[in-house]
């Protein structure tokens, strides 16, 4: 029965440490390398002259509604610069699929190109979102760059 | 009223990981067989059934709901009853190895679904759930 109860402890334990680690990365920014793209088209939307804030929701998730006030704020902050797209997951599971969408809300931040640039999964976080979102170039230097390159 | 596909309150799933992890800490410390099973029959009303009928979704209803006030969100039911498909698939398993005499077969088991139903019930982390979104289309339609 020590044994036993010995066990539990550990498991308890075991299972604290677990959910603070899951837990500290929930909402948390994270930079986006590689050069995964998404378009106007497979966002029914066109982009966000500086940046676009996709999220990934599912139909009644506590989190996404809090998480859509926020971005939704965001962008009606700097209107046709950031613009926010709210798709369902389970309606554009391809599309969830190849951006690894794992948990909703999960958000993707895309530069001015559509380039996902960061990336946060779980309940967002409004000040390193706008710290993102102030990082982005508007989309007339990009186009700039690439036209002379 | 019974039948509101819309949502559910969220703190019914807790509250059920809540209990379901006493359950599961007595089975590991007891290595009882019996009570893996009775845990193994909640989980399989709760996948078969949905969460709002399964045992512990009704006693959320009758003695815990009553005393709350309304939810401020409703919840999809959907991934909560996927996540109880996964606690039975776990013990499920165990308890056929536990009835096969394999050793600590009910401990072990009772174990790994006690992390799942702990973590839900502490810290609001339902592992289950996350499961959810990967599956294909078909899988989750069922």
């Amino acid at each position: 029965m020590l044994t036993r109860s010995l066990a539990l402890v550990l498991l308890v334990a075991g299972s604290l440490v677990l959910g603070a680690g899951l837990r500290r990365r929930d909402g948390r920014l994270r930079a986006v390398r590689g050069l995964r793209r998404i378009d106007a088209d497979e966002l029914g939307t066109g982009l966000g002259r500086v940046a676009t804030l996709v999220q990934f929701s599912s139909e009644t998730c506590v989190p996404c509604r809090a998480a859509r006030r926020v971005l939704a704020g965001l962008a009606a902050a700097r209107p046709e610069d950031v613009v926010h797209v709210d798709l369902d997951a389970v309606a554009h599971l391809d599309l969830a699929r190849r951006h690894h969408v794992l948990a909703t809300p999960t958000v993707l931040l895309l530069d001015a190109a559509g380039t996902v640039r960061w990336r946060s999964s779980g309940a967002v976080d409004p000040a390193a979102l706008r710290r993102a979102l102030d990082e982005q170039t508007p989309v007339h230097t990009v186009t700039q760059a690439v036209s002379h390159g | 009223m019974a039948d509101r596909p819309a949502g559910i309150d969220p703190r019914g799933p807790r509250f059920a990981a809540a209990l379901t992890s006493v359950v599961l800490a007595v089975v590991v410390l007891t290595g009882a067989l019996w009570l893996l099973a009775v845990q193994v029959a909640v989980f399989a009303a709760g996948s078969l059934l949905g969460v709002r009928r399964s045992p512990y979704g009704w006693l959320y209803r009758r003695l815990v709901r009553p005393r709350l006030g309304p939810p401020s969100e409703l919840e999809d039911p959907a991934p909560p009853r996927f996540a109880q498909t996964v606690g039975l698939a776990v013990t499920g398993v165990a308890l056929l190895l536990g009835l096969a005499g394999v050793p600590y077969a009910v401990e072990v088991g009772g174990a790994l679904a006690f992390v799942a139903a702990f973590l839900n019930a502490s810290v609001g982390l339902c592992l289950g759930c996350r499961i959810y979104l990967l599956l294909p289309r078909r899988a989750r339609a069922a």
